[in-house]
This record gives structure tokens, sequence and C-alpha cells, in this order.
């Protein structure tokens, strides 16, 4: 059926997309991964050769375990926060109440706004100042008599990172609701009918039934959610800018790189961010992309 | 299950308080941005805007 | 703070608009064309990854793919390095990053959107002797409009949203509106109000999108997850 022309054609049409990746996405990934295994620092590019001294280095740097501890305070709300409040939330729109539609709408939209202007807002909400200057969440939660959770927000010591996690839950959860609510409308009706029958309760049908068939929505919203906590770092820009206690490895990547022009540094924190990364996703893509070609 | 239609309306409790929640921000970036000089001056912050 | 506005002033809207809209008119001027673009890739690429497979297809398939999910810390420098080297900068070369690093989404999009295509519909056009790009024209690309909505929402959408990209390869009178917020929120001299209503400004073309356009743009975020 393929006439000799088309066979190439497709070839051709595809070939630039096809460069522009292997350059933009491979080849940066091996520059970078050399720059990476370089002693450069300052302006002029020096490949001079420093084996894998630069990653030795970050894992004995104070700052480099702050980043990692922050990440995981940070994914652990955040992550956890949003599958919990996402189930939540698909689970009472699964009711086929009224208004169903509204309410979706209302959790979704703020996945349409930047982490820039969700930072901005919430920077002003968790405004951590006290006494008479108080504003923001806390002076809401001092007029409404509310007074112990008056708190300090992204200023609390140690435990500062899970109120940008607040924030992030804000942006992401509807979409954890999304998919979860897709998954429960997959599920056949008679699977819970039957249930029903046989006495168990609304509570039941979620935890016995629902949740064990929800398993594979369950692991791709980790897997989304987890990778996009490691690259944090917009919305900590406008909460907070750039404070120590409130550092990721993708700001210290930005200000060792960008602002102290420690380019092998940089460059490694990059690495380690996308080994991170490569880590959870690719299982993720093969496992997705095997089930996808057999329907 | 003949009284689940009703049972159910509890759940625009927590709905209608998770719609507050995330109402808030959007409310913060509309009201504070009409807001005029006389009411802030209870504030530390400055303020812009004469009442119309 | 909490209390009802008294009256309503506009002078927060005016003076962040004042100072926003060369900004935002930047975001504009690079994201319109970073989106069409991107659809027009992303359609071709889908197109012949669903349709038309070349031996190899299946293997550059999925990492063309996995550029949707690396850091993009991990190819910052480079990046940086070659736009300034091919004299590529300001907004023209923002648009060219969102482009790239958009096709595996634009790809996956319109791979699974033509994959739910039936087969007859291609021997059909075969039939009637129209050739590989004819097919495409004549029968594809007129009921890919959804297609073509969801993925210009989720270019226009995410490049729109960018802060990363966006401060390192634009200078000050070529900045984004994200990169102009955030650098007025971080300065003290500017009222909060003001900065409230510059991010109600910021926020607005995207969400007016979501509000019209609700439906396709949870498509073009489930397709995000893989699952088109």
């Amino acid at each position: 059926m393929l006439r000799d022309k088309d066979r190439y054609l497709n070839i051709v049409l595809v070939s630039p997309s096809i460069v522009a990746v292997l350059i933009f996405i491979y080849g940066f990934i091996a520059w970078s991964g050399r720059v990476s295994l370089s002693k450069w620092k300052g302006l002029t590019p020096d490949y001079t050769w420093n084996g894998i001294r630069n990653y030795l280095d970050l894992f004995s740097d104070p700052r480099f375990a702050v980043d990692i501890r922050n990440t995981l305070i940070f994914t652990g709300v955040f992550v956890g926060g949003s599958l919990v409040l996402g189930f939540l939330l698909a689970v009472m729109l699964d009711q086929g109440l009224r208004g169903e539609s509204f309410f979706r709408s209302l959790f979704l939209f703020p996945m349409a706004i930047s982490y820039i202007v969700t930072g901005v807002v919430w920077r002003w909400l968790m405004n951590p100042a006290m006494g008479s200057r108080m504003s923001g969440l806390n002076l809401l939660f001092a007029n409404l008599g509310l007074d112990p959770l008056v708190n300090a927000w992204h200023t609390t010591p140690k435990w500062g990172m899970a109120a940008i996690a607040l924030a992030a839950i804000w942006q992401m959860s509807g979409y954890t609701m999304a998919i979860y609510l897709a998954g429960m409308r997959s599920i056949p009706h008679e699977l819970r009918e039957a249930a029903r029958i046989d006495g168990a309760s609304e509570f039941q049908i979620y935890r016995r039934i629902i949740l064990p068939l929800l398993a594979p929505v369950t692991l791709s919203a980790l897997i989304i959610l987890g990778h996009m906590s490691l690259k944090v770092f917009d919305l900590i820009i406008a909460i907070a800018g750039k404070q120590l206690q409130l550092d990721v490895p993708a700001i210290y990547m930005w200000q060792a790189t960008f602002d102290g022009l420690f380019y092998a540094r940089g460059a490694a924190i990059g690495m380690i961010l996308l080994i991170s990364v490569a880590v959870l996703i690719i299982p993720y893509l093969r496992y997705t992309l095997k089930t996808d070609s057999q329907p | 299950m003949k009284n689940l239609g009703l049972s159910k309306n509890w759940l625009y409790i927590p709905l209608l308080l998770m719609a507050i929640f995330y109402l808030l921000p959007l409310y913060v970036m509309l009201v504070t941005g009409f807001i005029c000089r006389d009411r802030l001056e209870d504030n530390v912050e400055p303020a812009t805007g004469d009442c119309l | 703070m909490w209390n009802l506005p008294q009256g309503i002033a506009f002078d927060n809207y005016v003076e962040a608009f004042s100072k926003l809209s060369p900004f935002l008119w930047n975001s504009f001027r690079m994201v319109i064309p970073a989106a069409l673009i991107s659809s027009m890739i992303g359609s071709i690429n889908g197109y012949i990854f669903a349709k038309w497979k070349f031996p190899g297809s299946d293997i550059i398939y999925p990492f063309i793919l996995f550029g949707m999910f690396i850091p993009y810390q991990s190819i910052l420098i480079p990046l940086v390095r070659f736009m300034n080297a091919i004299g590529v900068t300001g907004l023209a070369g923002l648009a060219m990053a969102h482009i790239i690093y958009g096709i595996p989404i634009t790809t996956l999009t319109f791979r699974n959107y033509y994959a739910g295509m039936p087969q007859e519909l291609l021997e059909a056009g075969k039939l009637d002797g129209a050739d590989m790009l004819g097919i495409y024209r004549l029968i594809l690309l007129p009921i890919s409009i959804p297609a073509f909505v969801v993925v210009l929402i989720w270019q226009f959408t995410s490049a729109w949203n960018d802060f990363l990209f966006a401060v390192v390869l634009t200078g000050n009178t070529d900045w984004p509106i994200t990169v102009a917020l955030n650098n007025m929120a971080g300065s003290q001299i500017i009222a909060w109000n003001v900065q409230m209503a510059g991010s109600l400004l910021a926020a607005l073309p995207t969400l007016i999108v979501y509000i019209f356009l609700g439906r396709y743009f949870l498509r073009g975020m489930l397709a995000g997850s893989l699952k088109g």
C-alpha cells in the first residue's frame, strides 16, 4: 500500500522534532553531565576534569542536607495531602449531588493559575506578622476567635516547608480529585450494587472495593505529584524568596549557577534532580506504555 | 436505600467548607484590589485608592 | 482586612495595570505564537506516530515522552549558553524553548487522539487516491479540532504560567508577566493591594480560558499523566 514517496515522507516530517528532542533534551543532559564533572567556576567555561568531586562535595554540604530534608517534608505533606484531599473530594462528588459540576470546576480552577500568582497571594495569606501588624489568615483566625490556629506559617522553624506545601495542595488537589473521579466513573455500577445487596455500607464499599480498584490511579497520582515536588521552585520563590530555611535543590541549583557562578556545582545538582525524577518516571513510562498497547 | 437521598445532603457542609478554602485566594485577589483608603486606616501596611 | 470594602476603588487596578501592562503584552506576544506552532508540530508528529509508524518509531516515542518529565534544572546551563550562541534571545528564545520542550506533550496528546480514529478512515482515503498528506489534510485535520483546542489551551497555559525559562532567557525589557509580578511582589514599596490587583491581572487570561473551555483544559491535564 505504501507508495515510495510516503515511505520516507513520514520520517522527513518527524525528523525536525526528533532532532530537536535529541539536541535540547538528550544533548543538553549530556552537556550538563559533562559540566557537573568539571571544575567550571566563574564566567568562562572550564572543562577541566574533576571526576565526581562535585557530587561528593554536595553530599557533605550542610546546605544540601537541608535541601533534602526540606524536599522530604514538602513531598510528604504535599503528596499525602493532595492524595487524601483529592480522594475525599472525589468521593463526595461521586454521590450524584446537585451542583456537582460547579464544585468540580471550583476545585480545579487553581490549576489554571501560575505558581507565581498562587505564591504571591498565599504570601499575603500566610503573613507571619504578629500583634498589631497581624494580617492575612492569622487575622481572620483571630477575628473568628480561633486563636490556637494563629501560627508563623512558613517561618516556623524546621517545619516551614509544610506551609509552602499547603499552598501547593491548594493548587494541585483538584488534579488528584479529577483523576480519582474519572477512575470512579469507570468502575462498573454492578460491582457497587452487588456489594450493597450483600449488605455493605457505603463506607465499606469505598474502603474495600473502590480504593483497591483505584490502586493504579493512586500510583500514577503518586508519581506525577512526587516528581512535581522534586522540581518545586517558583512557588517557594514567590512565597518566601531565597531563604536558606526554605531551600530546595532547585533553588540551590539556581543560586549556585546564576548568582554564585559555580557552574559545575549547579550542573551536579541538576543531574541529581534528573536522576531522582528518572527513578520515578522511567518505570512508570514503561508500565503505562505497555498497558496502553494492549487494549 | 430509601433515605439515601436525604442523608446525602449533609455532604454539602464539607463541600462548602472546601469551596471556601479554594475561593479564599480568589476573594483576596478580587476584594483587596478594590479596597480604598478609608478601610485601611487601622492597618500598618500602606494602602492606596480613594473611596468612590 | 476581612471586612467587605465600603467603597470601591479602581486605583489599585489602574496602578497595577500601568505597571504591568508592558509585561502582559510581552506574555501575549510570546505565548500565542508558541501555542500555535506547538500545536501544528504536535499534530504532524501525533499523526505519524499513530498512523504512519516507521522502523524504530516505537522505540523513539518513549524517549520523546520522557522529555516532558525532566527537571529543567538539568538542561538550564546548556540552554542559556546555546540560545546566546545562536543569537536567539529574549521573547523569541523563550517562545522557542516553549515550543521545543512542548514537543513531548503535544505529540502525546495528538497521538492518543489520532490513535482512536478507525483505520478504515485512512483506508477509504487511500482508495480515493489520497497520499499521506492528503489523508491528513482532507480527512483527519477537519476532525482534529478538539485535539487542537486541548493542545492550544495546554500550551497557552503552561507558557503563560512558566517562570523558570522566562527568568533565565529574558532581560528586564522582555520579561513575561510571571517574572514581572514576582519582582513587583518582592519590592517593599508597592502596596500589597496593588500586588493583589496585579496577581489577578496575571491570572485573568488563563482563568478566562479555564472558565470558557474548562472541559478541554481537564482533558489536556489528564493527558499529562499519560491517560489520554
